[in-house]
């Protein structure tokens, strides 16, 4: 499911490998990825259980969230990738900007600047 | 572009400063700089400075006025004061902006990339809110993939033709998808609901702080109204925005016309989706100008905004339409005077024709319906809608019934022939049909093909003549003769006394249709 780990696996030859690298994945979050992984390619579950699934996945926190889009990204997983932009998609839809702000702790920079 | 705040390379000033002689034990003492470090002492200096903040009664305009009143007249403290103050909030804004950057960059972790990922995700709406809420998220909103999909679409007339302008600029050729217009909340998807032009005008009405007085005396004021050349900006820029754009849904523009609809159309070639609703276009110019330059169109969906009265549609446009858009699945044309022949073209000529939706036409008797199951464009039927046709005749809806029973149209799986009024009978439509003298086989098609979902919903007798649209009586009258002996129906139509603008009315209003029980009729038509 991972393009860069199969990349990984096809570039080196088979009876050396070991281990692979993943530098940029933190060990809690590459948990949360493996149990992704292992979900999405054992065929036990419906489609509608699996969405259900999923739905119960990304419900964390956003910092959570955002670790899991960077480790999506550099591990080139596609689904898992979607799937957690989305739910933060879902976060700031409906909101108002002083909202998003207060939800995300992102400051205002735009009060200070002199210029656009 | 910003200031340079590196007063460091200044010059260290001097200023004669008269200290007082009765030295209070302040907590902020010299700190000693043997060094004599330039910026060390500025930076001293500063500290110090700043730290006269924490004194419970600063005064500093009173000591800068005893300190002027010191000073020999000509001297240009006054300036300096305001050039330092000056320099000093411009720094302290400065630093402000870089740790209130540095602390977005951390919550908010994701790169540009990412965060555009995110953005496309969002509506409208919330996408103008996200960039709102930051100057990074304002750029990153403002990329071209964020505004692929445009829903632009209000309760209340909100939107005006600037914002639709900088919002498809912004889309370039990313643009794939626009909905424009006046939706309210309760008008709920087209397909087996009622029609929606009544439920949006209602609602109009009805919505807070607006009403149709209002508009009309608003006349004047463009701020938050839409005019005709609110898609002009689809042909801008070498035509770029329309030339991938697949869906398009209008609602309700008051201002809109055929001209600048078909001029919209024109720019727009790869479209597969078209809905319009509510706006004050003719049917066969709309539908011309789709034939002419929407070749791959998939969907159809029109509803008219003067319910009954448009009688603009030719066989020819059916025959061109049939022929330039051979792709059409989905076909819904709600509200107008539709004639069975003409439909009969459309049915049959579009190959892979799958959805169809007549409900609220006028003049069509079901007619159409006859021997289509066994030819190329009507066994291919999933779902066929022809609710609330005032002049759908209960005796045609019975043969299309027993056709289904026969065996035909096996892939219909979806069928609905409700009447609010019901169904016309036999030799006057004037009078309906009632469910209590139904003589339809609805049981047993229910049994015969339980995959189909079968709505016919129609009132029981008595409370007709309190549903009767007195509107209907006067714009439409229709004739029937009586049935010839082979079992073939003989109609003619005559156009009432209202203003037929197309020109199409007297040379149509006569047309003679006789349909066979079983002859073939397609020679006639150009298929």
């Amino acid at each position: 499911m991972s393009k860069t780990v199969k990349d990984a696996i096809e570039t080196i030859p088979t009876d050396e490998i070991n281990s692979i690298s993943l530098s940029l994945v933190r060990s809690e979050i590459l948990t949360k990825v493996i149990e992704y992984c292992k979900k999405h390619n054992s065929a036990q579950m419906s489609d509608v259980d699996l969405m259900d699934w999923d739905v119960e996945f990304a419900n964390v926190h956003y910092t959570t969230l955002f670790d899991l889009v960077l480790s999506a990204n550099y591990m080139n997983i596609n689904c898992l990738l979607d799937l957690v932009c989305g739910k933060i998609a879902d976060m700031i839809k409906g909101k108002t900007p002083g909202e998003i702000a207060k939800l995300f702790d992102i400051k205002d920079v735009s009060t200070y600047e002199e210029d656009n | 572009m910003r200031l340079v705040m590196d007063t460091v390379e200044e010059e260290f000033v001097e200023i004669p400063i008269p200290i007082p002689s009765s030295t209070s034990s302040s907590s902020m003492a010299k700190r000693p700089c043997p060094s004599q470090n330039p910026r060390m002492e500025l930076e001293n200096l500063l500290y110090q400075f700043l730290s006269l903040s924490d004194r419970p009664s600063l005064s500093l305009d009173l000591s800068f006025e005893n300190l002027l009143q010191s000073m020999p007249p000509d001297t240009d403290l006054i300036d300096r004061a305001l050039k330092m103050g000056s320099l000093l909030l411009d720094a302290a804004k400065h630093s402000s902006r870089k740790r209130a950057s540095n602390h977005n960059s951390i919550v908010w972790p994701l790169p540009p990339d990412l965060t555009f990922k995110i953005f496309s995700m969002l509506d409208t709406q919330s996408l103008c809110y996200v960039s709102a809420a930051c100057s990074f998220f304002s750029k990153c909103a403002k990329d071209p993939l964020c505004y692929e999909n445009l829903d632009l679409t209000t309760l209340v007339p909100k939107v005006n033709n600037a914002v639709v302008a900088t919002m498809i600029q912004r889309a370039g050729k990313a643009l794939r998808s626009l909905k424009l217009g006046v939706v309210p909340a309760t008008a709920c998807s087209p397909g087996f609901c009622q029609p929606m032009v009544s439920t949006i005008r209602k609602a109009i009405v009805e919505a807070p702080n607006f009403s149709w007085n209002d508009k009309r005396s608003r006349q004047g004021r463009e701020s938050s109204v839409l005019t005709r050349c609110c898609l002009s900006p689809l042909s801008g820029d070498g035509g770029a925005p329309g030339a991938l754009l697949r869906k398009l849904h209008l609602y309700n523009i008051e201002r809109m016309d055929s001209t600048s609809l078909c001029g919209a159309l024109s720019a727009c070639p790869s479209l597969l989706d078209l809905e319009i609703v509510g706006i004050h276009v003719e049917l066969r110019q709309t539908l011309m100008s789709v034939s002419a330059n929407c070749h791959l169109i998939e969907r159809l969906f029109f509803e008219s905004s003067r319910t009954g009265r448009d009688d603009s549609l030719k066989a020819q446009t059916c025959s061109e339409l049939v022929n330039n858009c051979p792709n059409l699945t989905s076909l819904s044309l709600r509200g107008f005077k539709l004639h069975d022949c003409k439909v009969r073209i459309l049915v049959k000529g579009f190959r892979k024709l799958k959805y169809v939706d007549f409900s609220s036409s006028y003049s069509i008797t079901g007619n159409f319906l006859r021997n289509l199951g066994n030819c190329n464009g009507g066994n291919l039927l999933e779902v066929l809608i022809l609710r609330d046709c005032m002049h759908l005749k209960e005796m045609e809806v019975i043969r299309f019934l027993t056709a289904i029973l026969a065996g035909d149209f096996k892939l219909l799986m979806h069928l609905d022939i409700s009447n609010r009024e019901g169904l016309a009978c036999e030799a006057d439509w004037y009078h309906r049909c009632y469910s209590s003298n139904s003589n339809m086989p609805i049981k047993q098609v229910l049994e015969a093909r339980p995959d189909m979902r079968l709505v016919a919903e129609y009132p029981s007798e008595g409370s007709y003549a309190e549903t009767f649209d007195a509107e209907m009586n006067s714009d439409i009258s229709l004739q029937f003769s009586s049935p010839t002996s082979d079992g073939s129906i003989f109609m003619s139509t005559s156009e009432s006394s209202y203003n037929s603008d197309h020109g199409s009315g007297n040379e149509e209003g006569q047309d003679a249709v006789i349909y066979g029980e079983s002859s073939d009729e397609d020679n006639n038509m150009n298929l």
